[in-house]
């Protein structure tokens, strides 16, 4: 809810959704399959400072989002770095027990290194997507997509009743504690459990108001609203493009 | 004319509780007529059945002077033309975005998409809430939810429109303002308003009719003045006057000063205090 909060206050929130989607995946895409440091480097460089530069969002909050996977890549990757053999001669630092050695392989710490600059570019193109196109922006690409209409509607209405449940959770969470409804393990569990057990009551109620509301507006069975329009320009693709080729050029001599 | 009717109208809830007890009201068309009373009093339950969410137990309802049959492709032709803004905003916005939100009642109408289009922007303009466009519905206040759900009403051209509470829990200013929209839209696009509230001290401001419910029974209905004149007949069912009218009544009663205390409106009672001073 923090990135959503995050992605529209962006200032590239406004460029077309399609188009970001595009390049982002592009970009993934580029990052996984040629797996070359310096380009993962550059495509997180130029993600970083789209979020940061171009949409305005602060980078101590960025560089947060940030390490929040980071952790999860490392601690991974560190499992693929260690091997087991006879010999220490192809490993970086290792321990000998009666012949058979333990440790940091050279080979596999260079798949290790692959791997996290990899993860940390591939990522950085996730997040240059919803840190800067709010969900709302994402169903629209979302229903032109292959993603059959019904779902992106569901989707778009458990968007809408989470923030609904959270408030009235809230809510109830709040008039417990202000009765001392947490004031122990033993009545935090109990309150936890009447919490839960109201937060369906509220749910079922909410959706037979919500749908007399819907009936009342003329309902029948079908979600249909106007799709919102979003500035797509020719400059995004140029600048896309050229990007693209630019990386291409990189890689060549890279090999 | 009366636009909608009731005759001998009763509703009882699943729990056998009857919540409308042979309620007979006549809206007149083009006007604002509000329905006063008290938490319970069943103005809820009422608004349902006029736009056939709930089937009435017995009694009928009129639309234009044709009886409502309570049928599925009856119901949808009225639907069209009755529009309900309910009470909690948040069970009447389903879209997560209020420009999609708002379009959807136009959408069901199947009008062409420019058509459309137009008339999201008209009803946006018109309540005031173009600068939320592009906002997430979660993101707004009580009261701009309250707008979007008017404006999403207002889309569909309803000939009438039907609001239940629409000040309640609304700041002073947001009253102010939602009710100069109403008096907008009755007055500019000759809509028919229909309101409950329990405010009894802004009710003059805004409504030209006035009933008054309890109890699942009608109580009185008239013109403010008419309806603010029998004190005890209000005072014997837990309602009360209007804060400017009690004044003046106890100016009256007590002080023995003669004043008209069924003026409920800042306006009337000003006039009546000028006229005492005139008189002195
Ligand atoms: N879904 C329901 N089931 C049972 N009783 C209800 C239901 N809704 C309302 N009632 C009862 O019907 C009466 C009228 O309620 P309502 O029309 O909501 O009043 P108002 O809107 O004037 O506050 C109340 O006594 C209320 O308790
Ligand atoms: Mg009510």
């Amino acid at each position: 809810m923090l990135i959503d909060k995050l992605a529209y206050r962006s200032r590239l929130r406004y460029i077309s959704p399609a188009v970001k989607s595009f390049y982002a995946f592009v970009c993934m895409i580029i990052c996984i399959a040629l797996d070359c440091h310096i380009i993962n480097a550059i495509v997180f460089f130029t993600m970083f400072s789209l979020i940061v530069i171009g949409g305005g969002t602060k980078l101590k909050t960025v560089i947060n989002i940030f390490l929040l996977p980071l952790s999860f890549i490392i601690l991974g990757a560190a499992a693929v770095c260690f091997t087991a053999g006879n010999t220490s001669n192809d490993m970086l630092l290792s321990i000998g027990v009666d012949g058979l050695y333990l440790g940091i392989g050279k080979q596999s710490f260079d798949v290790c290194m692959h791997l996290i600059t990899r993860c940390i570019a591939a990522v950085s193109c996730m997040y240059f997507l919803t840190l800067t196109t709010p969900m709302l922006a994402l169903f629209s690409v979302l229903r032109k997509s292959i993603v059959p209409d019904f779902v992106v509607e569901i989707m778009e209405l458990i968007y809408r009743y989470i923030f609904i449940l959270y408030d009235i959770s809230n809510q109830i969470y709040i008039a417990q504690s202000a009765r001392l409804g947490y004031a122990s393990i033993k009545t935090g569990y109990k309150s936890m459990g009447i919490l839960i057990a109201n937060l369906f009551a509220r749910a079922y109620r909410q959706a037979e108001m919500s749908y007399v509301a819907l009936e009342s507006r003329g309902y029948e069975g079908e979600i249909n609203t106007i799709d919102i329009e979003y500035k797509s320009s020719k400059a995004y693709h140029i600048i896309g493009v050229v990007y693209i080729i630019f990386i291409g050029i990189i890689w060549i001599h890279c090999r | 004319m009366n636009i909608i009717e009731t005759k001998n109208l009763c509703y009882s809830y699943d729990d056998g509780k009857e919540a409308l007890n042979s309620v007979s009201i006549s809206f007149e068309k083009g006007i604002t007529t509000a329905v006063l009373g008290g938490n319970g009093a069943g103005k809820s339950t009422l608004f349902l059945t006029l736009n056939g969410i709930l089937n009435p137990t017995s009694g009928e309802v009129f639309y234009n002077g044709e009886k409502v049959q309570y049928k599925k492709a009856y119901i949808n032709e009225l639907r069209k033309k009755i529009g309900i803004v309910f009470q909690n905003p948040d069970d009447q916005l389903f879209s997560a975005s209020v420009y999609q939100d708002i379009s959807f009642g136009a959408t069901n109408l199947k009008l062409p998409k420019d058509e459309i289009i137009s008339r999201v922007d008209e009803a946006m303009k018109k309540v005031g809430i173009l600068h939320l466009r592009d906002k997430p519905t979660h993101a707004l206040s009580f009261g701009q939810k309250k707008r979007v759900a008017v404006a999403g009403i207002l889309v569909m051209r309803p000939e009438v429109i039907i609001l239940d509470e629409p000040t309640a829990g609304l700041d002073p200013m947001g009253v102010s303002e939602l009710m100069h929209l109403l008096e907008k839209i009755c007055k500019e696009d000759g809509v028919t308003v229909i309101l409950s509230t329990h405010d009894i001290d802004g009710i003059s401001n805004y409504a030209n009719y006035i009933y008054v419910m309890n109890d699942g029974e009608v109580l009185t209905h008239g013109t403010p003045h008419q309806v603010f004149s029998d004190v005890e007949l209000l005072r014997s069912n837990n309602l009360r006057l209007p804060r400017i009218s009690h004044l003046l009544e106890i100016l009256s009663k007590e002080d023995g000063a003669e004043v008209d205390f069924s003026a409920s409106t800042i306006s009337a009672a000003r006039r009546e205090l000028l006229k005492l001073l005139k008189n002195r």
